[in-house]
């Protein structure tokens, strides 16, 4: 099976992705940031397609990138890319494995690097702000170009200023055209509260799509 | 909410508004063909009184005759001419009332007695109005049934005529100028309700459409979203087209840990490259 809800490169689906990379370049300036934590306020939000094709699309000019699926809750990324779920983050931080081990690597696809949930956790808020996800982010920032990460929506987990906290690390939230400002408010209120970097917003499902060249 | 906003939220709501309108139209639509037909006859009598006329005034007598009339289409209007027209309609109807053309029940010639009841008869609803400018006073009958409106038109006069014997000096008296022939089906209005219902609709749905846009919190466009969170809008992304397209032929990499080589997805290609599945870092 071909790894499904993702952009041709070449498509014209493809460049509001490179909008948002521009501008994510451009606000990051020549600050440090290596860690995106693509989040949202509510499910359904399209966040995971959204860090996917950002992931996809960074991958062809950034290089190495690696996706990694930080939504243990309810993961969707092995899905999107056809990949088993384990081994994935939560073994790699459960078993001190070497990240690259459980990374799947798609040469096709700008060489991008997808590391899923893994194996289901109790708890899995803990593990978000925890030192061993520090550590892992920390040795992943220092071998990638860019490290995009798919977390939970903000208003049912707190993974996502649990990311954020570490170093280097700054935050993309993604709201869909027909959500809620007050959901919103409440989401970036959680981000603000816990001192989370937040880089800027994205505005998914507006309108459709204009036609190729 | 500027009159930009407004058209935006209307614009958005603009299918909502469409089929309550329709809704509306509809109903209206619908109320109108289902209500009762009802018809009408009217007769025209003048009211005279005739000591004026007699005296040689005749612009004192057109006066006191359209006074008369305006007093006399208000009482036909309160219905003080039910029980004479019960007590005519009886009288002319009795199977031993053979003679129809006697004075009081001329206004039955040609038509059929049966079936004719005073309690039917006397129910139908009577209005009058003066005739403008005129001494003239026109008696109009509504009934569900055509020939019961058209004989209460009839005997209308006559039981005016009764009315005004009893209660009025006797220098006043009723000539009937025109009297019934038909009766006719009174318009139910369709192409007024209906328009009447499309307005009301139409400015119902879309105050319904503004009260709802107030109410639903939605998110505000991208630059006042700026200004309302703080933080910028990086991007608004469409609803993409997402690829199911052939799995990308699958080439080997350095096992070790990422070097930043970039594999081209052209040059990657391999004739016999098929297989889905990545590269697992090991």
């Amino acid at each position: 099976m071909s790894p499904a809800f993702l952009v041709e490169p070449d498509s014209a689906s493809a460049e509001p992705l490179r909008s948002l990379r521009l501008a994510i370049e451009a606000r990051l300036g020549s600050r440090e940031t290596k860690g995106l934590v693509f989040t949202s306020p509510s499910p359904g939000d399209g966040r995971s397609t959204i860090s996917a094709n950002y992931a996809l699309v960074a991958a062809h000019i950034q290089r190495p990138v690696l996706l990694i699926d930080a939504d243990m809750r309810k993961p969707s990324l092995h899905t999107m890319f056809d990949l088993p779920l384990t081994p994935g983050l939560v073994d790699v931080l459960r078993d001190r494995l070497d990240p690259w081990e459980a990374t799947h690597t798609f040469p096709a696809l700008g060489g991008l690097n997808v590391l899923t949930a893994g194996s289901s956790l109790q708890r899995p808020g803990d593990v978000a702000a925890s030192t061993a996800m520090g550590v892992l982010l920390e040795k992943v920032y220092n071998e990638c170009e860019a490290v995009v990460l798919d977390s939970p929506p903000l208003l049912t987990a707190a993974d996502a200023p649990g990311l954020a906290s570490h170093a280097r690390t700054e935050v993309v939230m993604i709201t869909n055209r027909s959500g809620k400002r007050r959901q919103l408010v409440s989401a970036l209120r959680k981000l603000t509260v816990t001192e989370a970097n937040i880089v800027g917003l994205v505005i998914n499902r507006e309108g459709a799509l204009a036609g190729d060249f | 909410m500027t009159a930009a906003d407004v058209y935006r939220a209307l614009w958005r709501h603009k299918w909502f508004i469409l089929v309550l309108t329709a809704a509306c139209v509809a109903g209206a639509w619908y109320a109108t063909v289902q209500q009762t037909k009802r018809y009408e006859a009217a007769a025209l009598v003048r009211v005279q009184e005739r000591g004026r006329a007699a005296a040689g005034n005749p612009s004192a007598a057109l006066q006191a005759s359209q006074e008369l009339a305006q007093t006399y289409a208000r009482l036909i209007g309160s219905g003080a001419l039910r029980e004479d027209m019960k007590t005519l309609v009886a009288a002319c109807t009795r199977p031993s009332a053979r003679d129809t053309s006697a004075s009081s029940c001329e206004w039955l010639v040609g038509r059929r007695r049966a079936g004719l009841a005073p309690g039917t008869i006397s129910s139908v609803k009577l209005t009058a109005d003066n005739v403008q400018d005129l001494d003239l006073l026109s008696i109009m009958a509504r009934s569900e049934s055509p020939r019961d409106a058209l004989v209460a038109a009839a005997a209308a006069p006559d039981a005016l005529r009764r009315f005004i014997r009893r209660t009025a000096p006797p220098s006043e008296r009723v000539v009937t100028v025109k009297a019934p022939t038909s009766s006719s089906l009174v318009s139910r209005h369709l192409a007024l309700n209906v328009t009447i219902a499309f307005m009301l609709g139409l400015i119902f749905s879309g105050a319904l459409a503004l009260l709802l846009e107030l109410f639903r919190d939605r998110l505000p466009e991208a630059d006042e979203l700026e200004v309302a969170v703080g933080h910028p809008v990086l991007a608004t992304i469409p609803t993409l087209r997402l690829r199911q397209r052939a799995p990308p032929p699958q080439v080997g990499l350095d096992a070790a840990a990422p070097t930043g080589e970039y594999v081209d997805s052209e040059e990657a290609a391999s004739p016999a490259g098929s297989g889905a599945a990545p590269e697992r870092r090991a």
